[in-house]
């Protein structure tokens, strides 16, 4: 459809999935900086083509927010297109593509992040780019009240108007309580039309500041030649104290919720999550190995009896979603015609037992790490990708490093952690459930 | 994801459903200056099978790509969905393996393997960390010379295939795509979806399979690509002692009837009572990709709407004017003359300014041409970006194979810059006046019909039909 959405969400699942997983042994140099007033930069040289990746990470997403102002960090984002003191509205990504560049960024759940990749003699125009947004954003009414239209727009497309996309959200609704997860990253429509251009200015100037950041240049460059240029754009931003941690902590939950969701729609679907712990955590190795085999590929245990035996869905899968605070573990099911979402669940919950009673077979524990470890190598065929992985640990864990040790954790994992973990988290008491039922457009019914 | 098969489709759709954007890894493997390609080693072996192989050093990682010339357009008439049917059965059983067999062998290495058809052509991929290189061409050729079609495996795809058209229907910008298609090429076969109606799958027998097989999945009409951490040598030897037992036959390409001519605004108009959003398609037909205009095309088509923020449909109808989410426009890359297609969605009140904005900017185009600006900063974004899509192996194998399948000539891509900076404004001006018709329109408009109705009334003729049919 579209070939160029801006100012989008980021794709919260496939990045995480990207970063979370390393499982080779694959490791590429990094060098680390930090400027006086707090800004991160992780410089990672790599001369396989004159390409360079310039990103910006910046520790605020949805998680920051509460509730009246519940998707102000995307709207943020948008806002960083709109024009600061010495470029125009939109002219930021017009002046990246007419230096055969391109540029895009995104918000999650935990970070926003921005990004250029350009040829690397066009550097210096990306980091001076990014300065100038982080330095000088000048929002106005004008600009802001015709950019909420189009993230009001966003919100439709991808959620309204979307039978999946409401789904989701009611997912996250359910589960978390009491944590900033509780909302979907786009934002409640009526946060949307009520966030003021001041409350926009009062976030960017809180964490918008190089003390929440961390810069990371990817590509055909010399390390020294970099820093220069970072001091040059970014050194003169002075010290500000970063933000303050998120505090809320989900509380514990005690007993099964279920939500149901009617749209329009053919297909009865739902989506299951348990809470599990951060990002980082040890038990989310034997997590992440659990999906793989609950999960991934054809032959993986759900496709193998919901899709192929039993047929009774059209698609299965779901992942360890693991995010700077607790996250969840999912499944997402989309139910054939004739088949409801309780046996979906039913099934699911069977193979899930069956993880809890049966240590995996060894061959079956080999071909997870196996997966990993390809997703792993995978995941780095450019110099954005590293990037974007380095980036991703450096705001996430305070330590990029931690990326080259993943990979041993990974290997440890053993069958019975599977067991353990999978009796530990998937308990109906910690289970949340999001059902999607499907309804006729009144005075119409299905032609059969 | 190159394969194409049902679930990884739906599995994007749903993902982007909630999160929208994957925000793009951008890997980059060539350089900014000229296009530095490895070299590229090619071959035909005896049985016609072309071979391509590149050696790509970065990461320990193959991907294999194999093409046949022939994708849905060469579905008999009723039975579109023919080819894709086909392609999907090929992992689903072969003379020695079974579907679980060759999921579980594929799942163990971590890699994958899948295939599908466009509307020009067949392909089938799989990938793996170059250690399993091996792992690799034996299912990859397995699937493509010895797949079986038992009944039950097409009894199974055939439900899946049903229960996945089903639910585009929940899909609004889906609606309106295959709506749009229909619509511009009537009973062309690019009118008809690759994955079939739900009328034509059920058609769809297992001798019209494996008569597809038989009559296209031949050597003659095959060109496979090899691309990663390899030897050139060891892997034509090795392509060899799987592929040239591989036997060919003549091929027999279908007749094609022509797409439907278009008189004034045509309107089709397609009830979905609960939509608060209007999905919108404006177009007719466009042009080949081998077209000689093809680069004055695309220049001409990133100004107006292809070329996102430096774009002017997006600058009028988003940046200005708030309207919508995204706008964009395109000419269709394929063998025969493809569709013109501006494609957006708004809410229901601003449908029609949305709509008439849009031929708006064609008329402008066409009346003024571009400006020195525009056409430097086109110039520029293109021949910056191109190399950026010679990353991965498998964007690697993507580019080459295309350049085969549309026959672009050898030099296409050292030549591809050239070609761009040698486009002039006159061209831009010439090719919008000959490509762009904003007098005469298809539009499909994807909506809860009474919101719209009357407002699109005084714009052509409209037929009002639902998103069921």
């Amino acid at each position: 459809m579209f070939k160029v959405f801006k100012r989008s969400l980021l794709a919260v699942l496939f990045l995480i999935f990207i970063c979370q997983i390393s499982h080779g042994q694959i490791e590429f140099p990094v060098e680390k900086y930090e400027l006086d007033n707090g800004l991160t930069v992780l410089i990672s040289e790599d001369h396989s083509a004159p390409v360079v990746s310039f990103q910006v990470w910046y520790n605020v997403g949805s998680k920051n927010e509460r509730p009246g102002i519940t998707g102000i960090s995307h709207l943020c984002e948008h806002m960083m297109f709109k024009g600061s003191k010495n470029i125009g509205p939109e002219e930021h990504t017009r002046i990246v593509q007419a230096n055969g560049g391109t540029d895009n960024a995104g918000t999650s759940f935990d970070y926003t992040m921005y990004w250029e990749k350009l040829s690397s003699d066009k550097l210096e125009l990306a980091i001076s780019l990014e300065a100038e947004r982080l330095k000088y954003l000048t929002p106005t009414e004008e600009t802001f009240s015709s950019e909420r239209e189009v993230v009001k727009e966003e919100r439709r497309m991808g959620i309204d108007n979307s039978p999946y996309g409401a789904l989701f959200e009611q997912a996250l609704n359910t589960t978390f309580v009491a944590h900033p997860y509780h909302w979907h990253v786009i934002g409640f429509m009526s946060d949307i039309d009520n966030i003021t251009l001041n409350d926009l200015k009062e976030y960017y100037k809180r964490y918008y500041i190089p003390s929440n950041a961390t810069a990371v240049v990817a590509g055909d460059i010399k390390p020294k030649e970099v820093i220069k240029l970072i001091n040059k754009y970014f050194g003169d931003i002075p010290f500000q104290p970063p933000p303050p941690e998120v505090g809320t902590v989900e509380p514990e939950q005690k007993g099964e919720r279920i939500a149901y969701v009617h749209k329009i729609g053919q297909m009865p679907a739902f989506m299951v999550g348990y809470h599990i712990p951060e990002f980082g955590h040890p038990d989310i190795y034997p997590l992440t190995v659990a999906a793989r085999i609950l999960f991934t590929g054809q032959s993986s245990r759900l496709y193998q009896k919901m899709v192929y035996q039993d047929q009774s869905a059209l698609a299965v899968w779901g992942d360890c979603f693991a995010l700077e605070d607790p996250g969840l573990f999912f499944t997402i099911a989309i139910m054939q015609p004739g088949h409801t979402a309780e046996d979906g669940q039913k099934t699911l919950y069977e193979q899930i037992d069956k993880l809890k009673e049966e240590p995996v077979d060894p061959k079956e524990l080999a071909k997870a790490k196996n997966q990993l470890e390809s997703e792993f190598i995978l995941g780095l065929q450019s110099v954005s990708a590293k990037g974007q992985q380095i980036g991703y640990y450096q705001t996430i864990l305070g330590d990029y490093t931690k990326l080259f040790d993943e990979a041993n954790k990974y290997r440890a994992v053993t069958a019975e952690d599977v067991m353990r973990v999978a009796k530990k988290y998937f308990d109906k008491k910690n289970r949340n459930v999001a059902v999607l039922v499907p309804e006729m457009p009144e005075g119409m019914a299905f032609p059969e | 994801m190159e394969t194409k098969n049902l679930r990884s489709k739906l599995v994007c759709l749903f993902i982007l459903s909630f999160l929208f954007l994957l925000v793009s890894g951008s890997l980059v493997t060539a350089t900014a200056q000229e296009i530095k390609l490895p070299p590229i080693k090619k071959t035909t072996l005896d049985n016609g099978l072309k071979l391509i192989v590149i050696e790509h050093h970065e990461l320990p990682v193959v991907a294999f790509r194999l093409i046949l010339k022939s994708g849905s357009t060469c579905d008999p008439q009723g039975k579109a969905g023919l080819a894709n049917l086909t392609a999907g059965l090929l992992r689903k059983g072969t003379k020695t393996r079974s579907a679980t067999q060759i999921a579980e062998e594929i799942d163990f290495v971590g890699g994958s393997v899948g295939a599908g058809s466009g509307l020009d052509a067949t392909y089938a991929t799989c990938q793996v960390l170059a250690k399993h290189f091996d792992v690799g061409l034996d299912l990859l050729s397995d699937i493509i010379l010895n797949p079986v079609f038992k009944e039950d495996e097409i009894d199974r795809l055939r439900k899946q295939t049903l229960a996945g058209i089903k639910q585009q229907k929940d899909n609004p910008g889906s609606v309106a795509e295959e709506k749009f298609r229909k619509f511009v090429f009537g009973d062309h076969p690019y009118g008809q979806p690759s994955e079939g109606t739900e009328e034509s799958i059920t058609n769809i027998l297992r001798d019209d399979i494996v008569g597809f097989h038989k009559g296209y999945y031949v050597p003659n009409n095959a060109i496979l690509a090899v691309v990663g951490d390899v030897k050139s040598k060891e892997v034509i030897k090795k392509v060899k002692a799987k592929f040239l037992q591989w036997g060919g036959v003549e091929i027999t390409l279908p007749s094609v009837v022509e797409p439907p001519p278009i008189k004034g605004h045509q309107i089709l108009l397609v009830d979905k009572p609960d939509l608060t959003q209007t999905y919108i398609r404006v177009g007719h037909l466009g042009i080949q990709r081998k077209n000689p205009d093809y680069f004055p095309v695309k220049v001409m088509n990133y100004i107006l709407g292809g070329g996102g923020f430096a774009s002017r449909l997006m600058d009028e109808v988003r940046s200005k004017r708030g309207l919508t989410y995204g706008i964009h426009c395109s000419f269709d890359d394929n063998k025969l003359k493809g569709a013109y297609e501006v494609s957006t969605f708004t809410q229901n009140d601003s449908t029609i300014a949305a709509i008439n904005a849009i031929i708006e900017q064609i008329k402008k185009i066409r009346a003024e041409g571009v400006t020195d600006k525009e056409l430097e900063d086109t110039k520029s974004f293109y021949t910056g970006y191109f190399p950026l899509q010679f990353e991965t192996p498998q964007q690697i194998a993507t580019q080459v194979l295309d350049v085969e399948l549309y026959e672009l000539g050898e030099d296409y891509i050292k030549s591809y810059r050239d070609n761009i900076k040698g486009v002039t404004k006159e061209e831009v001006l010439r090719v919008a006046q000959k490509y762009l018709d904003p007098d005469n329109l298809k539009l499909v408009v994807v909506s809860k019909a009474e919101d719209v109705k009357s407002s699109l009334e005084p714009l052509g003729s409209m037929e009002v039909t639902s998103f069921l049919k």
